[in-house]
């Protein structure tokens, strides 16, 4: 399947003091922000801290597959404040995947404009938005996709490598990630020695060390038993009341009360947009559920990671 | 050379301030450069995918060896200074048989890189999606290729002097070792696998950021069978 690429018109965006890709220099490698200043260049609205974390406008994504035309995405046009916690919920092939996608810069829409801190990415190349994915965007998946063979050191240190962090400085941030999500002891171990809840953490750990403005999350819980949900979850509710924004995206609409507001797509469009009126708390449920210590209630031992956010990061 | 980075400390605290002021980062230096960050990414590969490495170099190995041999052969033949119509072919055809064997071992890495590239693709898919550019993955391929063909070369020109030097024995020829030629191997082995590799390269390099379908756990850390 090819994508349908096609710009969006030149007159939403040429001269949009808003939204002109003002940061990037026609070689495509970004200027410094000395330099921008400088020259004058619309800065403001990067450092206004109260302008959405995200704007969608008129977006659409239509994928190409020989004669037909799939439209994935329609039409759609939303906010997202900074700091919350939104669920993209709907039934397998509305689009939320891709949604997803186009929000955490991994691909252009076909129409529409979309602005991640009322920064433009409609018009970016590649090599643009990869720098952006690299600085400003944390990804969660089902499956934690790490390098085999290397330490979960090096896998959470691998953003940084590409943001050109001396050696030193990647592996001091690596471990305060690793210690972050409980593993500060498994370090030099490889994915294939870790287990599936460790792997997972190391991933959340590699999503977080660049230091990210938005962590987008596809379906994160999906292969987790109970307890692993529940820490999963607890551990997003704790980022976001630190400030990250968060957009998940899954199937199970139950995960919907975890959050602070819902959209559910259907067909490409947005079906329904609200709060969360009644909101649960993760951590709540983890200790009503018994999942307090490290005792896994069978007499097996696990680490924690939820207890950990609560007693040493809150 | 490129973009300012974040250089504070990760602590809890500081992450809201940086958070919040995206695009005002402070400006950093960039210690690491991009072409050190595809290497390192080319050297962690060499070593997880150990199989695939060794069946990369050793399509220079060969090639090394039998145009290594072929040289001997012609500086010898040369040296008999006789400008018979049969030694003029005996040159030829030893000349062919380099250019043969360069060009069947840049098949072999070509090959080898490319199998390699869609069996790491769910590594590639990752690095593209934690912010390597597509130029990163293309280097590092290309890294890949010219580290283990030098490796092949210089492994390769040892059996290849003397396998040459038992053939002038055989055929009781004086023993001429011509430098330039061999030297003129070690290039042509070099760039034979840099033109092999180019391809693998920039299919590595298209690849397309957290694809879907080649996301997977990396727990299994199974090495596919090279031969496939």
């Amino acid at each position: 399947m090819t994508e349908h690429e096609t710009r969006p018109p030149s007159a939403q965006d040429a001269g949009n003091s808003q939204g002109t890709p003002s940061s990037w220099n026609a070689t495509g490698q970004s200027v410094p922000i000395e330099e921008q200043e400088t020259c004058g260049m619309a800065l403001l609205p990067l450092q206004n801290t109260k302008s959405p974390a995200i704007v969608v406008r008129n977006l659409s994504k239509v994928f190409q597959h020989r004669s037909a035309r799939i439209p994935a995405l329609r039409d759609l046009s939303f906010q997202v404040q900074r700091g919350e916690f939104v669920v993209l919920t709907g039934p397998a092939g509305t689009g939320k995947s891709v949604l997803l996608r186009v929000l955490g810069c991994l691909t252009q829409p076909s129409h529409g404009d979309y602005w991640l801190a009322a920064k433009t990415m409609s018009r970016m190349s590649a090599a643009e938005l990869a720098d952006i994915r690299n600085q400003h965007i944390g990804f969660v998946f089902e499956e934690p996709t790490l390098l085999p063979g290397v330490s979960a050191l090096d896998n959470v240190a691998l953003p940084l490598l590409y943001a050109g962090f001396a050696r030193v400085e990647q592996e001091r941030r690596a471990q305060t990630l690793l210690q972050f999500v409980g593993l500060e002891t498994r370090t030099r171990q490889r994915p294939a020695q870790l287990s599936t809840w460790q792997q997972h953490r190391v991933a959340l750990a590699r999503a977080l060390v660049n230091n990210p403005f938005l962590l987008l999350a596809d379906e994160p819980v999906g292969r987790l038993d109970r307890r692993g949900r529940l820490e999963i979850l607890a551990f997003l509710q704790a980022l976001q009341q630190r400030g990250l924004t968060i957009v998940l995206a899954t199937r199970e609409a139950e995960l919907a009360c975890y959050a602070t507001r819902q959209i559910t797509l259907r067909a490409g469009r947005i079906e329904h947009d609200a709060p969360v009126p009644t909101r649960r708390i993760a951590i709540n449920e983890l200790a009503s559920a018994g999942f307090t210590g490290s005792d896994n209630g069978d007499g097996s031992q696990r680490e924690t990671l939820s207890i950990r956010i609560q007693e040493e990061f809150l | 050379m490129r973009r300012p980075v974040v250089s504070q400390p990760i602590g809890v605290r500081e992450q809201e301030a940086v958070r919040s002021s995206i695009g005002s980062r402070h400006s950093g230096h960039r210690s690491v450069g991009r072409l050190s960050a595809s290497l390192r990414g080319a050297l962690q590969a060499l070593y997880v995918y150990r199989m695939r490495s060794f069946m990369t170099a050793s399509g220079s190995f060969f090639g090394t060896v039998v145009a290594t041999v072929a040289m001997i052969g012609i500086a010898s033949v040369q040296a008999l200074s006789n400008e018979s119509r049969s030694i003029r072919l005996v040159i030829l055809l030893c000349g062919c048989c380099a250019v043969l064997a360069l060009l069947v071992g840049s098949f072999l890495c070509t090959r080898s890189m490319l199998a390699g590239v869609s069996e790491r693709a769910s590594e590639m898919s990752m690095r593209r999606g934690v912010g390597a550019r597509g130029s990163d993955i293309g280097y590092q391929v290309m890294m890949e290729v010219l580290l283990l063909s030098g490796l092949g070369t210089a492994v390769g020109l040892v059996p290849g002097l003397l396998v040459g030097a038992g053939m002038i024995v055989l055929l009781q020829l004086t023993p001429v070792v011509n430098p330039v030629l061999i030297l003129g191997v070690c290039c042509g082995s070099l760039i034979a696998a840099a033109s092999g590799g180019i391809y693998p390269a920039l299919r590595a390099a298209r690849m397309e950021p957290w694809k879907r379908g080649v996301r997977a756990s990396a727990g299994s850390n199974s090495l596919s069978d090279p031969w496939r």
